[in-house]
């Protein structure tokens, strides 16, 4: 479903296309038929899906290419709609008919510029069919007609497909895959079995030289669980969300007039995503990791406003020095943004100062023969997290 | 003959090590020389003049930090097929390592699976520079020295880099195999049209393909030289491009500073990644593009990211490049360029006007004050107030604004 159109406004211009899917009610699929092929049932696909959709559109102009299009299939399951009511008047089918409409249809808006970007982003259930080879499954999967992969696609099908290629020498050369799915491998269902064929979504096309910046950001490892909060979204959207939102974020270089401008880029969000995801991880008491694929190269997804705020943890070692210990935080203007009460309580201590440079100092009051003052230092915050250790040793 | 090199099992024994197998091949007696004038080759394929020198000094690299490396290099194997060139300007070539062809590769590579096999707290690193092939979208085919293209099956003394990587991965039955594993693939990616005339092109076998050890995750980094349908260069007689960036990287290029981790004097450390090899490659391949003159546009590509991986720890703030401009240009005879270090010590004594222009130096990694004066005051210009500047590599780019 085209909810998203502002290609009229960005006719020959570079723009950006997404195509977001979120699965979570499947036909045909019992919860003993998931378990057999290593999955758990998917309570938060739609819900993810409509946050993607959600943030794209509240931060199109801060996207690096801006927004022209906007896909949206969601199949969201009853405990998701009582959940998340909005989610009622999006409901569509997400069969293996729409995507291949829908992404045809996608493809066809990314044939437009070299300079388009692509985001594509499939919340659902999935598995590994062999070494590296993911695979989505959509909402008609399991419906025992033709083989028993049917209606479920290849990540890298769908990857090629994408391709510069003479038939399509204009696509966008910056896409973004995001696949929040687990990547078990299903040993048992499928041990009794040759071949098992997938459903194309494209043709492949003589290979020619490809040089796309794609990045497949895989919600995680091969053999391992993509996890969800029941009724709300996945841990990787959340992070991933937080990561876009500023976690991620980098300095770009100083500006003529001396300013910083913030960004995300794709080889920031691989920097940042395993922090974040760490701390969901210890929210949920679940073990995620994800994996980048494809083509990676560094591309600025999107810009900030102003810098993200960053926790700061200061820590001064060794710690009996901390009755004596003074510390001053000064900003880029040499005013004094933070001077804690002696002693650091709790410590290490945390604040949250917004991104940029910072002078930190550590005094030792009254002198003490076994410490010394800190050599003031320069220190840059940066997200997602800044841990700021000063030695006072003598 | 298998044995490694390097070889530091013995001290190691029992704690988890950096398994290294190193491979670089110019020499292709079946393929016509370099500067021959021949279109008898159906693949257009010539020999190489920088690929055994590339993984020379790829090995070299290794002995030199093998005591900074987060994982301490155990054992390191290496495969050679230098070229006449290469021998004359690197002699050390001569006699220092078997010849890179499909006998030795498949014996090499299995005794490094099996030291791989050790620990799963093992690393490992491969590196090939030599010729390179994609048959179909997403394969990767090295081609050993013994590659010849009039053999049938024509690719029989050449790897599938895939099966390689994927009898690498623990195995039901064999779970314990180094999870953490980085492959540098220095080779061309093209798709000569002789292929489009073959319906199947298999390479030679590696290994039987077993099943993967459900629910064992394991990160194998790729860095490709080049993206898939293009080439990758050398230098004849010298290196790759890629080796050379890649060096260039991990001599500190690549360097992150982790303020969470402070050396005995209380300043952070400098450590080399995965992800900061990543966002440093670009540039130092851009970089020795032009040192050489090159108008040839290659673009690497990595694949498996993830968590930062920690390749080794740097001696102390990496050398980063500055390039300082004034803007506009005219203000060059009244700009006076001050550049302070952490502690307020002015570090460089630029004269006005400023020359050459664009100013570019190199600088320690770290935190520096830069502004500049107008000297004489003119009405049209004003003074760039001093500012602090985050120095890290792999390059910054200082703009100095002083138009009023």
């Amino acid at each position: 479903m085209l909810l998203f159109d502002n290609r009229a406004e960005l006719r020959g211009k570079p723009a950006a296309h997404a195509l977001i899917f979120g699965i979570s009610s499947y036909r045909y699929l019992t919860s003993s038929e998931m378990q057999s092929f290593g999955i758990y049932y998917n309570s938060s696909g739609a819900i993810t899906g409509y946050r993607i959709y959600q943030w794209l559109i509240d931060n199109q102009r801060r996207l690096a290419i801006p927004l022209a299009t906007c896909r949206l299939l969601l199949s969201p399951s009853a405990r998701e709609i009582e959940a998340q009511p909005e989610l009622k008047g999006l409901t569509v089918p997400c069969t293996l008919d729409d995507f291949l409409l829908s992404t045809n249809e996608w493809r066809t808006d990314a044939q437009t510029n070299r300079d388009n970007l692509t985001l594509f982003y499939f919340a659902g259930n999935g598995f590994e069919l062999g070494k590296s080879n993911p695979v989505m499954m959509l909402q008609d999967f399991g419906s025992g007609v033709g083989p028993m992969l049917r209606s479920s696609v290849a990540v890298n099908n769908l990857f090629y497909g994408m391709g510069p290629t003479s038939r399509q020498p204009d696509i966008a050369r910056t896409q973004l895959y995001f696949i929040d799915t687990d990547r078990a491998i299903p040993k048992k269902e499928f041990s009794s079995f040759e071949l098992m064929n997938t459903t194309a979504v494209f043709d492949a096309e003589p290979l020619g030289i490809d040089d796309r910046n794609a990045a497949v950001f895989y919600a995680s490892t091969a053999g391992g669980v993509a996890y969800a909060l029941e009724g709300s979204a996945t841990l990787f959207s959340m992070a991933l969300l937080r990561c876009l939102d500023g976690k991620a974020a980098v300095p770009g270089e100083v500006g003529p007039e001396g300013s910083v401008r913030w960004y995300v880029s794709t080889t920031s969000l691989v920097g940042g995503l395993m922090d974040t995801l760490n701390e969901l991880n210890r929210e949920a008491g679940a073990h995620q990791t994800f994996e980048v694929g494809g083509q990676v190269r560094n591309s600025i997804i999107r810009y900030l406003d102003e810098p993200p705020p960053v926790d700061v943890l200061i820590e001064i070692h060794p710690v009996e020095a901390l009755p004596v210990s003074h510390v001053e935080v000064r900003n880029e203007e040499g005013t004094i943004v933070l001077k804690p009460a002696v002693p650091l309580d709790p410590h290490p201590y945390r604040v949250e100062l917004p991104g940029g440079y910072y002078t930190l100092s550590v005094k030792i009051d009254p002198p003490h023969p076994s410490f010394a003052d800190a050599h003031t230092r320069v220190r840059l915050a940066t997200p997602p997290r800044a841990v700021w250790k000063v030695r006072v040793i003598s | 003959m298998t044995e490694p090199i390097i070889n530091h099992r013995a001290a190691r024994r029992g704690k988890p090590g950096l398994h290294a197998l190193i491979v670089g091949v110019s020499r292709y007696p079946h393929l016509p020389d370099e500067e021959e004038n021949s279109d008898s080759a159906n693949l257009k394929m010539r020999q190489l003049s920088s690929s055994a020198v590339a993984a020379y000094k790829v090995y070299q690299w290794l002995v030199k930090w093998q005591n900074h490396l987060e994982v301490p290099l155990t054992t390191c194997r290496l495969l050679l097929s230098p070229s006449p060139v290469e021998l004359k300007n690197e002699p050390t070539l001569k006699g220092l390592a078997s010849p890179a062809t499909l006998d030795n590769f498949r014996e090499f590579v299995k005794a490094w699976r099996e030291d791989a096999r050790s620990s799963n707290r093992n690393m490992t690193l491969f590196y090939f520079a030599g010729h390179g092939v994609q048959r179909v979208r997403g394969d990767h085919v090295i081609l050993l020295e013994d590659f010849d293209e009039n053999e049938d099956p024509i690719l029989q003394h050449a790897v599938d880099t895939t099966a390689l990587i994927d009898g690498m991965a623990p195995i039901e039955g064999k779970p314990d195999i180094a999870r953490t594993q980085l492959y540098f693939l220095d080779a061309c990616r093209i798709t000569p049209a002789l292929f489009a005339t073959y319906e199947q092109t298999p390479t030679a076998p590696l290994w039987d393909s077993k099943k993967k050890s459900p629910g064992e995750e394991f990160t194998a980094v790729l860095f490709y030289a080049t993206g898939p349908g293009r080439e990758a260069y050398g230098i004849k007689g010298e290196q790759t491009l890629f080796s050379k960036a890649l060096i260039a990287c991990l001599d500190g290029g690549a360097g992150y500073e982790d303020d969470n981790q402070l050396d005995d004097q209380g300043r952070p450390q400098w450590f080399v990644t995965t992800n900061s090899i990543n966002n440093a490659l670009e540039y130092y391949i851009r970089r020795v593009n032009q040192e050489i003159n090159t108008l040839q546009t290659q673009m690497f590509r990595t694949s498996g990211l993830g968590p930062a991986v920690v390749l080794h720890r740097l001696n102390g703030p990496p050398e980063v490049d500055i390039t300082l401009r004034i803007v506009p240009s005219a203000a060059l005879d009244f700009a006076r360029v001050e550049v302070l270090n952490d502690s307020g010590v002015p570090i460089w004594d630029l004269s006005i006007p400023l020359c050459p222009h664009p100013y570019f130096a190199r600088l320690a990694a770290g935190h520096y004050q830069v502004g500049a004066k107008i000297d004489p005051a003119k009405p049209q210009y004003k003074d760039y107030k001093v500012r602090r500047m985050y120095v890290s590599p792999p390059e910054k780019k200082w703009i100095i604004k002083v138009d009023g």
